[in-house]
C-alpha cells in the first residue's frame, strides 16, 4: 500500500522564522572559519599522502599491491580530494582524481600492479602544497603523462560513472 | 541565492562522518551559517543510538560509514516512528564514492552533493530543503521524499501562474526521465 505524507518539518519552521542572514553572510561567515583551517588541512593533507608513500613504497610482493593496501590508498586519496577541492589547491585536486580513478580502475579490474600507482603518487607529493615551485608547463607535462598512464589502461574517470549525474557538482568557490 | 534569508538560528543536526578532520569543516560551515554546533557521530552505530534519543532537525551523512552505508542509515530513520522519520537528510559523497548516489537515493535521502562541498553550495541546498516541500512517500519498497519532483527554483513570489513561469513544463513523458533544467539544483529524478 503506498501513502502519501505532506509533513512539514521543524528544520522549514525554523528556518522561515524572521531574521536570520542572508545567503552572502552565511557564506562569508562559513569561509572565514573554513579559512582558519587551512593550515591544519595542509598538515592533514601532508599526513595522508605520507600514509600513501609508506602503503607504496614498502616492499611487495612481486611488485604489486594488495587489496587492502589499494583501498586505504582510496580512502586516504578521497580525504585529499575533498580537502584540496575544499581549499582549491587546482592542481592537487587533479592529481589526487588520477590516482583516484587510476586505483579504483585497477582494483576493479582485479589487478594490483604497484608502478602505475607509484607514478602517480608521486605526482600527488608534487602538487602538493608546501612543496617544489612547478611552472604552468611543467605541470601540464605531467597531467599529460597522468592521462598517458589512465587511457592505457583504459580507465575512464569516477566522474564519469553513470550514477554522478545524479549528484550535485559543488564547483568550489572557496577563496 | 546570495540574497535569500533564513534563519537557522536554534537548527539542530547530526553529522555523520568517519572522518574527523572532514567532520570539523563541515561542522564549521554549519556554525558560519548561523546553526548550533551540530551533533557528531563517525559510525553509523553512533548514530542510530544518538536518534534512538534525540530528534534533530537535520542530518547530514557520508555515503558510506564503516559499518554501513548512509542508505542503510536513512532507510533505518525512514522507517522510524514519529516525526524523526521525516527530517531532511543531506547525503555527501566522496569522489571515490560517486557509485553510491543512486543507493542513497532509493535509501530516502533528499539531496545528494559531491564533496568538496563548498558553503555556497551546501547553503543553497539548506534553502532548498527548507523552502520546496516534497510529497513524502510510503510505500512497501521505498519511504522518504518524492524523488520526483520539478527541479525549479524555490518560490520567489515573482510568478504567479503557470502560465507566468519561464521554465518549460514537463512535456507529458515520463517524469522520471526528466532532467533538470536548472544547473545549480540537484539533477536527479527517480
Amino acid at each position: 500500500m503506498k501513502m502519501v505524507h505532506f509533513p512539514t518539518t521543524r528544520f522549514s519552521e525554523l528556518a522561515a522564522r524572521a531574521g536570520g542572514v542572508t545567503g552572502t553572510a552565511a557564506v562569508e561567515g562559513a569561509l572565514k572559519n573554513l579559512e582558519s583551517s587551512r593550515a591544519e588541512s595542509d598538515s592533514v593533507i601532508a599526513k595522508a599522502i605520507a600514509t600513501i608513500e609508506a602503503i607504496v613504497y614498502a616492499p611487495h610482493v612481486n611488485n604489486c599491491l594488495t587489496e587492502e593496501e589499494m583501498c586505504a590508498i582510496l580512502r586516504h586519496a578521497d580525504q585529499i580530494v575533498t580537502l584540496a577541492g575544499t581549499f582549491c589547491y587546482d592542481r592537487l585536486d587533479m592529481a589526487t582524481r588520477s590516482l583516484c580513478d587510476l586505483t579504483d580502475g585497477l582494483l576493479r579490474a582485479k589487478l594490483f600492479y604497484a608502478a602505475p600507482v607509484v607514478v602517480l603518487v608521486k605526482a600527488v607529493r608534487l602538487m602538493a602544497p608546501g612543496g617544489a615551485e612547478v611552472s604552468q608547463e611543467e605541470a601540464d607535462k605531467v597531467f599529460a603523462g597522468l592521462e598517458k598512464v589512465l587511457s592505457h589502461f583504459q580507465f575512464s574517470s569516477l566522474s564519469s560513472v553513470p550514477d554522478c549525474q545524479n549528484a550535485e557538482d559543488t564547483k568550489l568557490d572557496a577563496g | 541565492m546570495s540574497h535569500t534569508r533564513i534563519n537557522l538560528r536554534n537548527v539542530t543536526s547530526l553529522l555523520v562522518d568517519s572522518d574527523a578532520y572532514t567532520r570539523g569543516l563541515v561542522a564549521q560551515m554549519l556554525r558560519g551559517f548561523g546553526m548550533e554546533p551540530p551533533a557528531l557521530a563517525d559510525t553509523g552505530a553512533a548514530a542510530k543510538n544518538f536518534l534512538k534519543h534525540q530528534c534533530p532537525d537535520l542530518c547530514i551523512v557520508e555515503a558510506v560509514l564503516p559499518d554501513m552505508t548512509s542508505a542503510d542509515l536513512i532507510r533505518w530513520v525512514r522507517r522510524l516512528k514519529g516525526p524523526i522519520r521525516f527530517v531532511p537528510t543531506i547525503v555527501l559523497t566522496g569522489y571515490t564514492q560517486l557509485r553510491m548516489i543512486s543507493a542513497a537515493r532509493d535509501g530516502g535521502a533528499n539531496i545528494i552533493v559531491k564533496k568538496p562541498t563548498s558553503p555556497k553550495a551546501l547553503f543553497d541546498h539548506l534553502v532548498w530543503i527548507a523552502r520546496v516541500s516534497r510529497p513524502f512517500i510510503e510505500s512497501d519498497k521505498y519511504i522518504g521524499p518524492d524523488r520526483r519532483f520539478r527541479t525549479i527554483d524555490p518560490p520567489d513570489g515573482k510568478f504567479k501562474r503557470d502560465s507566468d513561469d519561464p521554465v518549460p513544463e514537463s512535456d507529458g513523458e515520463d517524469a522520471e526521465s526528466q532532467e533538470s533544467t536548472v544547473s545549480h539544483l540537484p539533477k536527479w529524478v527517480a
